[in-house]
This record gives C-alpha cells, sequence and structure tokens, in this order.
C-alpha cells in the first residue's frame, strides 16, 4: 500500500539566499498514520509545510503524496490533489474557511470544489466530530477553538488521504486545545486520515505521536 | 423534478446564498463598487437620455421658430402649370382632404381671389389685393372697428388701409372687388389689425402685406376678409387660390412622432401624387431633418464628453474593483488550497463583483435618467420629455462590460498570484506605478492634439475637442510621477525635524507608490471639473456678450399700432428723465449707400438703456456720436409769436413754423407774409400738449415764383391761454443749420449773440429755412465699414426708404461692429430718421427697449402712456436659446459630468483609503508598540493622505485651467458664428473655488483615513503579521 506522506533528499532554498531552509529532509507518514514536526523558530517547519502542501516547488529531493510526486507533477495535477488526496489546514483559521459562511456552507464549499458527491454529509461529519451544534452558526461569530475544529472538519471533509496541519493550537486555551487534539486523533483514528501537524506545543505532539525534530532544515535523529 | 436538477438547484441555491453572504460581509467595500459602478453607467447613459432630450428641445424650439415652414399645405390645383382653381371646386377640394393628421390636429381651410378694389371715393385708383377666406379669420385678427363679416356681402379691411387718407376704406363704405371678368360689391364690416403678421396661422402667405408701393401711391392693399359665401358670389370659373393648410402643434409633438408625421404626410403624397387635384407641399421633413443635422455636433459633443468621463468612471472603478479583489485574497487563496480549478476559481472570485455590476446596471441608468431630469428644465426648454430609450440602455449596457473588463482585469491580478503571494500583504506596493511610456503616449497624443487644435482653430473638427481631457490628463499622469521623487528630497530635512509625524509622512509617500495611483486618477478627475468649470465660466460669460449685442437691451418689446415718432413721445411721457426707457427700431434702407440693417435708438436715451456689444464701441459713446450737441426746444402753448427782422425780401415768402407734436407727428404752422423791417409774426399751433421747436421755413408764394431775402430771428414768444413767456433759444455758433433744401433752395445760417441769421433764396416753388442743430443733417451715422458701400468718414453717404425719400448721412465713426446689426450695420438716431424720412413709419416696426434700471411698473407706465406691447425678446431668454445650442450644452454635460467624477475620484480616495487601513494597521501597531504616541500616528496617517490628495488638486485644478486657456480661443461656444470679442483668457476663479472646495474635502478624506487606520492598529495585528 502506498503512503500518505513520502518525502527522499527533500531540499529548498529561497531564491536569493545563502542557506538551505531545507537540506535532505526523509519523511514518511503511512496512511492513517500521524507524525508530528516540531522545531524553533526559523527551523525550516513552515517551509517543509509548504513544499508538502504543493505550494512551493523543492529545489532539490522527490516528494510523493498519495503516489504522486510533486516536484515533477504539474500545476493541475497539484491542484487536483489537492482536492481528492491533500488537505491543508493553516494557523489563522480565516486562511481556512470563508468568514461570513457557516460551518456547514464551508464543507459544502470543500466538497463542491472537490467534486465529492458521496460519503460522509457535511452535517453528519460535523455531528460525528462534535460540532453538529455550531454547524449553522456564521464562521466569524465562533470562538477561536471552533474555528480551528471547523477548519479542520472542512479541510478533511472531501475525505483526504493526507492532513497537513500547521500549530493547530496556537492562540487557543488549554479547553480548546484538548478538543482540537481530540479531533485531530478521531480524524486519524476514525476518518483514516493520516495527519501531518507543525506545532510548538509538545503536548500536542506528545498526544499525536510520530515526533519529528527539525533543526536548521534537517530531520534531527 | 429529476433528482440531478433537484441537486443543480441546491448548488445553485447555496452557491446564490454564499454570494450574498460575501457581499453583506464586504457591504462598504460592496456599496463603493456599486456606487462607482452605477455612477459610470450613469455618466455613459447620460449621453443619449441627454442628447434625445436635448433634440426634443430643439425640434419643439425648432417647431416654434418655423411656424408654418413646418406645417403642411394641400393646393388644390387644376394642372401642374397652374395653382389656381375654380373657386367653384373649394368645397370639393376640402371635402377630399382630410380633417386632421397626425401631428396637425386641425386644418385651416382657406380661398384666396386676386382682385382690384376701388371706392366710391376713389373709382380709379385700383390697387389689387385679394379677397380671402381663411377659417377662424376673426379670431386670428385684432378687431380694432365694427365686427367680423358674416353676411355674404361683408368684408373687413386691415387698418393700414382703412387710415389711408382720400380712398375711402372706412367702416360701412362699399367697396368693389373686380375678378377676372366680374365685379362685386361689399359693405366693410369691420376693420381689423394683424398683430403677429408672421403668425404661423398665415401660412407664410405674405399678408398681411404693408399697404403702400414706391412712391407713396398704393400699389398693394392688404386683404380684405370675407366669408365663404362671399367669395362664391364669383362664379365657379373665377380662379382661386384653394387650399387646406395643417399647423404643426409643435407642444404636442415629440421626437417618437416624427417617423409617424413623416409617414403620413408621405403617405398622403403618394395619395395625391397621381391625381394632379391636389398638390402637398411640407416642409416637415427638411425642418427635422436641419434640427437633426444641428443635433449632430451636440451629439458628438456628448460622445466626447462621455467618453472622456466614462474612461475616468472605469479608471475609478477598476482602483475600487482592486481593492475588492484584494479583498478577497484570502478567499480566493482558501479555493486555490482545496484545489479548486482554475474556472472554479475564476467563476469564484468573480461572481461577487460580477453581480454588483449588474445591480449597479439599472441604478445607473436610473441615476443617469434622473441627472437629466433634474438638468433639462435648467436649459432645455420647459416641459422637455426626458426619454429613456434603447440607446441609453445599450450605453448602460456597453458601460457594464467595461466595468466588467476592469472587474476582469482586476481580478487577474489576484488569480496569477500563487497562495503564498495571496497571503503576503504587501504585495500590491511593490507593483509599478505603471509603464512610463504609456504617459508618454498620452503626453505625446495630448500635445498632438492640442498643436492641430491650434492651427485648425474655429474649423477644428470636434474630435479635437478630446484635446483638453488628453492635455489634463497627460499633465495629470507625468506630474503624479514628479510627486515621489519632489518628496524625496524632503526625507532627510525632516528625519532631523522635530515633528515625527511629518517625517513619517514625507517617507511613506517617497517610498509608496502604489498610493499615487489614485492620485493620478484623482488629479485627472479633478483637471477635467477644473476645466469644465472654467470653460462653463468663459461660455455663460461670452453667452451674456452674445445676448447683450444681439438684442441690444436687457428686455425689448415690439410696439403695436404706433409709429416711431408716437412711440417716442411715449416713453419720453412713461419715463421723462430717460434712465430706463427708450423707443428703438431696425430698418433696411431700399437704396442709398448704406447697406445692411439700421439699427435706430434714442441717442440721448442709449447709454441708460442699451447694452455695449463686446469689441465694439461703448453705447454712451454711440449716444454722444449719434446725438446732438444742441438740446432740443421744448414748449407748451397754442400760440408762437416769432420776431424777425428782414433787411431785405423778394417774392412773397410765409414764415413757417416747423414743429413735432406731442404725439411724435410732423406739424407745420404759418405766421403770415415775411416782409422787409422789424417785425413780429405769431402761429397757431397744436402745442398744449407740447412740442418740439425744429425751425422756422420760408415757404414759396403761391405762384409759386422766386423767393429770397436776409433776415435775423430775434426772438421767440410762446402763449398759452392768453399768456406769454419768452422761449430760450441757442445762440451759438452751430446751434442752427439751414433746412433741408427743397427744389435747390440755398441757405446760408449764422448763429450768433444777435440772432440767427438766413440768407437765403430759391426758385421754382423751392424753399428754405433755419432749422435746430438738435435734429443734425446730415443724420450722424456710426456703421460698420462693410455697410457703407464707398467713400469714408469724410463722404457724405445717404439712404433712401420705399418712398423714395433720401437723408443724406455723415458716418461719425467705423466701429468694428455694433450692437443687433453686429458685423454690417449702421446705428442712427431714431428721432432725427424718422423725422428726416416721412414714410419710415410704413417701414418699420417700433420697438421699446428696456434697460437694467427699469423700476418694476415700467410695462404699466409704458402702457399708461398709450404703448400697446408685446414681448420682443430678452437678453434673459436669448442667454436661455445660446445655452440650449449643442457647443454649450456638450460644456454643460462635461461640467456636470466632470463634477461628479471628481466626487467619484474623491469617494473612491476615501475607499481606498478605509479599505488599505488594515494594511496599514499593521505597521501603524508596530510604531505604537515602538512607542510613538497615537497623535503622532495619526498625525503622519493624516499627513500622508494630505500630501497624497493635495498633490491631486494641485495638480489637476491648475491642469484643467492651463487645458481651459489653452483651448478655449478655438473651443466653438454657439452653433453659429459671431462677430463679437469672446474671452480668450478664461477666469481662474472657477477653478480656485474647486480646488478650495476639494482641499476641504480633501481634509476630511485624511481624517477619516487616518482614523481607520488607528482604529485597527490594535496590538494583535502584530501578531497576525508575523504569519
Amino acid at each position: 500500500m502506498t503512503d500518505a506522506l513520502r518525502c527522499t533528499g527533500l531540499g529548498h532554498r529561497y531564491p536569493g539566499a545563502e542557506s538551505d531552509a531545507l537540506d535532505g529532509v526523509d519523511l514518511v507518514v503511512p496512511v492513517g498514520g500521524a507524525a508530528v514536526v516540531v522545531g524553533p523558530s526559523g527551523a525550516g517547519k513552515s517551509t517543509l509545510l509548504a513544499v508538502l502542501a504543493g505550494l512551493t516547488r523543492p529545489s532539490r529531493g522527490r516528494v510523493e503524496v498519495d503516489g504522486v510526486d510533486l516536484a515533477a507533477a504539474s500545476d493541475s495535477a497539484l491542484r487536483a490533489l489537492r482536492r481528492r488526496s491533500l488537505a491543508v489546514a493553516v494557523q489563522n483559521p480565516f486562511r481556512n474557511l470563508l468568514p461570513y459562511g457557516s460551518a456547514l456552507d464551508n464543507l459544502r464549499l470543500v466538497r463542491r470544489t472537490a467534486g465529492v458527491r458521496g460519503g460522509q454529509e457535511p452535517a453528519r461529519l460535523l455531528d460525528a466530530l462534535g460540532l453538529g451544534d455550531i454547524a449553522s452558526s456564521p464562521v466569524h461569530t465562533l470562538s477561536g477553538g471552533e474555528r480551528q475544529r471547523v477548519a479542520l472538519a472542512s479541510a478533511v471533509s472531501a475525505g483526504p488521504r493526507l492532513l497537513l496541519v500547521d500549530e493547530p493550537t496556537s492562540q487557543l486555551d488549554r479547553v480548546s486545545r484538548d478538543r482540537v487534539v481530540a479531533l485531530l486523533q478521531r480524524i486519524t483514528g476514525e476518518l483514516g486520515t493520516a495527519v501531518l501537524a507543525v506545532t510548538h506545543d509538545p503536548e500536542v505532539a506528545a498526544a499525536l505521536g510520530g515526533v519529528v525534530r527539525l533543526r536548521d532544515g534537517r530531520i534531527e535523529q | 423534478m429529476t433528482g440531478s436538477e433537484d441537486r443543480a438547484g441546491a448548488r445553485w441555491l447555496a452557491a446564490s446564498r454564499l454570494v450574498l453572504l460575501a457581499v453583506l460581509w464586504r457591504r462598504g467595500l460592496a456599496a463603493a463598487l456599486v456606487v462607482a459602478a452605477a455612477a459610470g453607467i450613469a455618466v455613459v447613459a447620460i449621453g443619449p437620455i441627454w442628447s434625445r432630450a436635448s433634440l426634443e428641445s430643439n425640434l419643439r424650439e425648432t417647431f416654434r421658430t418655423v411656424g408654418s415652414d413646418a406645417g403642411l399645405r394641400l393646393f388644390a390645383t387644376a394642372g401642374p402649370d397652374s395653382d389656381d382653381v375654380p373657386v367653384g371646386l373649394a368645397q370639393q377640394a376640402w371635402d377630399t382632404a382630410p380633417r386632421s393628421l397626425p401631428g396637425y390636429p386641425s386644418r385651416i381651410r382657406g380661398i384666396r381671389i386676386g382682385v382690384h378694389l376701388s371706392t366710391a371715393a376713389a373709382p380709379l385708383a385700383a390697387a389689387s389685393s385679394a379677397l380671402v377666406y381663411r377659417s377662424d379669420a376673426c379670431r386670428r385678427v385684432r378687431i380694432v372697428q365694427g365686427r367680423c363679416p358674416s353676411g355674404e356681402d361683408e368684408v373687413m379691411v386691415s387698418r393700414d388701409v382703412s387710415g389711408l387718407t382720400g380712398y375711402g376704406y372706412r367702416l360701412g363704405a362699399e367697396v368693389t372687388a373686380t375678378g377676372l371678368a366680374e365685379q362685386h360689391a361689399y359693405r366693410i364690416s369691420g376693420v381689423y389689425a394683424v398683430d403677429d403678421p408672421s403668425s404661423a396661422y398665415w401660412f407664410g402667405l405674405g399678408f398681411p402685406v404693408r399697404s403702400t408701393g414706391g412712391g407713396g401711391e398704393p400699389l398693394a392693399f392688404d386683404p380684405l376678409i370675407g366669408t365663404v359665401a362671399g367669395l362664391q358670389r364669383f362664379s365657379r370659373l373665377q380662379p382661386a387660390s384653394v387650399s387646406s393648410d395643417y399647423l404643426l402643434d409643435p407642444e404636442r409633438v415629440r421626437l417618437a412622432d416624427v417617423p409617424r408625421i413623416e409617414a403620413a404626410v408621405a403617405a398622403l403624397q403618394r395619395r395625391y401624387a397621381d391625381q394632379q387635384r391636389l398638390r402637398v407641399v411640407s416642409g416637415f421633413g427638411p425642418v427635422v431633418a436641419e434640427v437633426q443635422r444641428r443635433q449632430g455636433a451636440t451629439d458628438l459633443g456628448g460622445v466626447l464628453v462621455t467618453l472622456q468621463l466614462a474612461l475616468l468612471a472605469w479608471a475609478v472603478l477598476f482602483q475600487i474593483a482592486t481593492d475588492a479583489a484584494e479583498a478577497r485574497a484570502a478567499e480566493v487563496a482558501l479555493l486555490t488550497l482545496r484545489g479548486a480549478t482554475r474556472l472554479r476559481t475564476a467563476v469564484f472570485t468573480f461572481t461577487e463583483p460580477l453581480v454588483l455590476l449588474m445591480g449597479a446596471v439599472p441604478l445607473g441608468i436610473v441615476a443617469g435618467w434622473s441627472a437629466v431630469l433634474l438638468l433639462a428644465p435648467t436649459v432645455l426648454l420647459p416641459g422637455t420629455p426626458v426619454v429613456l430609450d434603447a440607446a441609453a440602455v445599450l450605453a448602460a449596457v456597453a458601460a457594464f462590460t467595461g466595468g466588467a473588463a476592469a472587474v476582469a482585469l482586476a481580478g487577474r491580478r489576484v488569480l496569477r498570484r500563487s497562495v503564498l503571494q495571496l497571503w503576503q500583504r504587501t504585495e500590491r506596493s511593490a507593483e509599478p506605478l505603471r509603464p512610463f511610456a504609456v504617459d508618454l503616449a498620452v503626453a505625446a497624443v495630448a500635445v498632438a492634439a492640442v498643436v492641430a487644435l491650434l492651427v485648425a482653430g474655429r474649423s477644428a473638427g470636434p474630435v479635437l475637442l478630446l484635446a483638453p481631457g488628453l492635455l489634463v490628463a497627460a499633465v495629470g499622469l507625468l506630474g503624479v510621477r514628479l510627486v515621489p521623487g519632489l518628496v524625496r528630497r524632503f526625507v532627510p530635512p525632516t528625519r532631523t525635524a522635530a515633528s515625527v509625524p511629518l517625517f513619517l509622512a514625507v517617507r511613506q509617500v517617497a517610498r509608496r507608490p502604489a498610493g499615487l495611483r489614485l492620485v493620478a486618477v484623482l488629479a485627472v478627475a479633478l483637471g477635467l471639473a477644473s476645466f469644465a468649470g472654467v470653460a462653463q465660466g468663459a461660455a455663460a460669460t461670452d453667452r451674456a456678450a452674445r445676448a447683450a449685442a444681439d438684442v441690444g437691451a436687457p428686455r425689448t418689446f415690439r410696439v403695436l399700432d404706433s409709429t416711431p415718432g408716437r412711440t417716442i413721445a411715449a416713453v419720453e411721457r412713461a419715463d421723462p428723465e430717460g434712465r430706463w426707457a427708450m423707443a428703438a427700431t431696425t430698418w433696411s434702407p431700399s437704396g442709398g449707400t448704406i447697406t445692411g440693417r439700421v439699427l435706430a435708438v434714442q441717442a440721448d436715451r442709449y447709454a441708460a438703456v442699451g447694452l455695449t456689444a463686446s469689441g465694439g464701441p461703448a453705447v454712451g459713446e454711440l449716444g454722444r456720436r449719434l446725438g446732438s450737441p444742441v438740446d432740443a426746444v421744448r414748449f407748451r402753448g397754442d400760440r408762437l409769436t416769432i420776431a424777425l427782422t428782414a433787411t431785405t425780401v423778394a417774392g412773397r415768402p410765409v414764415v413757417g413754423v416747423d414743429l413735432v407734436d406731442a404725439t411724435g407727428a410732423r406739424r407745420q404752422a404759418t405766421a403770415g407774409v415775411l416782409r422787409e423791417g422789424r417785425r413780429t409774426y405769431a402761429a397757431d399751433v397744436p402745442c398744449a400738449r407740447g412740442c418740439e421747436l425744429v425751425g422756422l421755413a420760408w415757404l414759396p408764394a403761391v405762384d409759386r415764383g422766386a423767393i429770397g431775402g436776409d433776415v435775423l430771428l430775434t426772438g421767440v414768444e410762446v402763449g398759452l391761454d392768453g399768456a406769454a413767456s419768452p422761449l430760450r433759444l441757442p445762440r451759438a455758433a452751430g446751434s442752427w443749420v439751414a433746412a433741408p433744401p427743397v427744389s435747390g433752395a440755398v441757405d446760408r445760417v449764422r448763429a450768433g449773440r444777435e440772432g440767427v441769421q438766413d440768407r437765403f433764396r430759391s426758385a421754382d416753388g423751392g424753399y428754405g429755412g433755419v432749422q435746430l442743430a438738435s435734429r443734425p443733417l446730415p443724420l450722424p451715422v456710426i456703421a460698420t465699414a462693410s455697410a457703407v458701400l464707398r467713400g469714408d468718414v469724410d463722404d457724405v453717404p445717404r439712404m433712401e426708404d420705399q418712398a423714395g425719400d433720401v437723408v443724406p448721412v455723415r458716418v461719425t465713426r467705423f466701429a468694428p461692429l455694433l450692437p443687433v446689426v453686429l458685423g454690417t450695420g449702421a446705428v442712427v438716431d431714431l428721432g432725427a430718421l424718422d423725422y428726416r424720412l416721412g414714410s419710415l413709419f410704413r417701414e418699420v416696426e417700433p420697438q421699446v427697449w428696456l434697460g437694467s434700471a427699469a423700476p418694476p411698473d415700467a410695462l404699466q407706465r409704458l402702457r399708461a402712456a398709450g404703448l400697446r406691447l408685446r414681448v420682443l425678446d430678452s437678453t434673459g431668454s436669448e442667454q436661455a436659446r445660446l445655452a440650449r445650442q449643442g457647443p454649450a450644452l456638450s460644456l454643460l454635460l462635461l461640467q456636470v459630468c466632470g463634477a461628479a467624477g471628481a466626487v467619484l475620484a474623491m469617494l473612491a480616495t476615501a475607499i481606498s483609503i478605509s479599505s488599505t487601513a488594515r494594511r496599514r494597521s499593521y505597521e501603524a501597531a508596530a510604531m505604537l508598540a515602538l512607542g510613538l504616541r497615537r497623535a503622532q500616528v495619526g498625525g503622519a496617517a493624516v499627513l500622508e493622505q494630505v500630501l497624497l490628495l493635495a498633490a491631486a488638486v494641485a495638480l489637476g485644478v491648475p491642469a484643467g485651467w492651463l487645458a481651459a486657456v489653452v483651448t478655449l480661443p478655438v473651443l466653438p461656444r454657439f452653433d453659429t458664428a459671431t462677430p463679437i470679442a469672446l474671452i480668450t483668457v478664461p477666469s481662474p476663479l472657477p477653478a480656485l473655488a474647486l480646488a478650495g472646495a476639494f482641499l476641504l474635502l480633501v481634509l476630511v478624506a485624511a481624517l477619516v483615513g487616518a482614523l481607520a487606520v488607528l482604529r485597527s492598529a490594535h496590538g494583535s495585528r502584530l501578531r497576525e503579521g508575523e504569519e
């Protein structure tokens, strides 16, 4: 069976930069598995996430998501991949959601974008993820934790193979953080979506397991 | 409905709901987009709506002016070579013709039989005339005596004919009309007067005609008006002109009716084309064609104005659409992040602004229509319909398409960016201002257009009228480029200065070219508004000047039933001090050396009442040069006693006294035979109500033999009711002159302290005399050079009337142009002209002019003095007419749209400031975190906006004035040429007023923008900025 994510010898240097942002990163996330990338600021976490999400082409190395080589894939193939297999949730919830729409609106938008007809209906998915009571509320009226959870639900609503999450618990209180972590666990456990999270939060890392430390663009063994 | 249709419907509903939610979420920006789009659509839609309304107005005004020329006439004809038919066929011809036609609600039935007239009093003086029947004639004439004819043997005669002495056309008299082979007698039941011979009712048939021909003998009389039965007393074979005349009702005809009327006229012409019994004549088509031809200039001007303003509106819309697209950047990034196809992302990006644009279309159309609705009554004819037609809707659709293109261009910039770029906030400020080549191209085209305009002069094609707009655009675009460099020079000094806000503001302007894009748009908008304001100000002044030159006085009136002399007398009774009223007329001499029209005025009142023609001599100077240095000698009395000392007398000359009585009529009284020695001569005079002494005449004896003598006038006494008093006579040299000689009479006149001496002689019935120089001879005339056939100031030209009377004139000054007669004509004193030409009253229609000092009851006073007045013209109505001409309408459109464009651009600026407030708030938050006070940060924001916006005002307003200065000398302001001097250097006041108003707006916009930045500059911005 193909891994949800496999990168080998991944390297990236920004144009004009004197050093690599990523250097020889090898990483595997199995289907339904989870991995957490931790590291200090400037370690290359955001660059890694941008490369893995297909938002930035790597300078070298190979990245395969659901069997597709991101470095070689065309722009439309990358779009197709993000529709079908790859979901991303960034740190700012408003970048993951339409602020004026409800949770349901956002989930429907993602499903329509992905062309998903079957599978779990948005309302049922929100119920299943414990978000049924805020399903119809406009996103901009939700709390930070609720927004983050709706963002995660929205990201996985089209049934991706891999979810990339950037700092899912930043700026959240403890209760909200625990709920987000629980939601991520359910996404891997119940929906079978592999999760790669980038975080500063050691508790999140501990809860999800599979921690990978990144420093100066390299994986610390 | 199938399941898939259900799902499609649900998806459509969900998508629509999201669009609605998005619009509500960004309601401020959405409203701005709608307003900008609606304004742009309105600007474009105004063009055709305005064009249509002005065409309606012009059409109606032309129909009113041309009168029967736009009417329709059905002639009964006897064949291709004859317009006359037997009068017996009249009824049949009328029955054949329709009673009414589209646009022609009623008809006038007419018969005209050419006859010769005679009366018992003058059986041999048979004058040619016509016996006429026209339906409704009695209501169209004023019956001054008797009544309307009702029997077959009754007719009305005109007052002029009735007033002819010795011909017997008085009320109740019998008149004989001789036709082709028979004659009939009619009794005069009434005397009529026609107040408006040019009325459309008379259908341009040339009657009423003036009743006399040359030499004072009547050759043609005004027609006799009779009944149908009266005319049909002639045998059936009597040739007659039989017609059905249809008058157009200009108040009821609208542009939309024109095709229907044209079709009806054409159908009528086709219907009678083969019959050769009725001939259809109508000027409707040519009149409409002429109106449409003139409208072409208005339309083209409107299109050019619309084009300029549409481009401006488009630029503003593009700016707002760009802001709107930027506001959606995060959503576009989200869709891209979720893998949406390019098409889906594009649809998502454009749906919202396109929906808003579509919503703006009806708003824009209604706004444009409302604007014209408000504007129309100020310049167009009252009651002009403002119609929304297909052209306006098409224009709005075109504007929508342009708006969609602006949205597409603005959205394309967002769509082309990657997700990571979309998340970055400083993207826009990194973009270049604009390719320099674009600015250079605009500048080059502007210079070329201005040069072409100046070379072509007033013959320049309307397309070159884009030159002002191009010039403004070039100055605005290039000027804006200089702003950062200029401001950059102030960075170092402000860095070390105490004012932190000033430094921050200067630094921001110097390093952020993106904000200057809007400044360029605003500068161009203000430039257009400034140009339009300055040009409109100059055009309004020119219209006032032209109206003054064309009309001659603030208000003018026709005087009915009067002569120049009676009018002068009445005016002097109503306004004895000569402050506000004046008698005047215009006259075309029948011969002589003065050509063109002659304006006759009261010289002593002209300065107080008349208006100077721009480029010509002042009315004060005209009055002085036309008048006499000698005051008229006026008195009231019933007897004059004249003291004369005659040293030699040959023949038996009779002493005559020449007078002008209170009604303006010339009078002559005799005071006995002149004898040698110092004697007094008494004459009874009809001057109880006042007279003017003109002079003394030495009249020939009954035997018409030679007379002569040397006589000294030493004094005159006036007797009234038995009491006598001396009349004060001028005795200065030149205050008396020789009377106009008759049959070779010679007078040598010399005035001095001892009296007025005249050595005179004449033979064969000739006579002369002495006259006061208050009625100078030769008549002083001021003429344009083109009006004098030959000679110069030293020559003595002459003017001649229809009766063959001649008055010698002396051109006291040549003028480039004169009031009313303008480039070709002359001005004379009315009283002097009327006195010298006894038949003048038959050729002219007296007028009364009112000056600006006329009291509110001026008309009552004039009427109380015995004048019947009809409004002729006024400078106000003339200005209104000129304001309805094509160039004026285009300028007005430009002014209104330019002002709207400037306000719109300012609105866009405010919106842009507000929409960038969030972006700027990161910097503001950082500065606050660094310890700057809120006042300092706010002050910096205000100063930055003031610097940018004031730069727009400083560039745009002078650019508009400059464009006006450069192009105004050749910009058309009227449909027709005028010789008056027009303004070439416009007043900068409208531009300064505009600058002042917009600087205030700038301050408000800057404050609003600064507040928005400060409000958004809270601490959380710094954390968001880290991403």
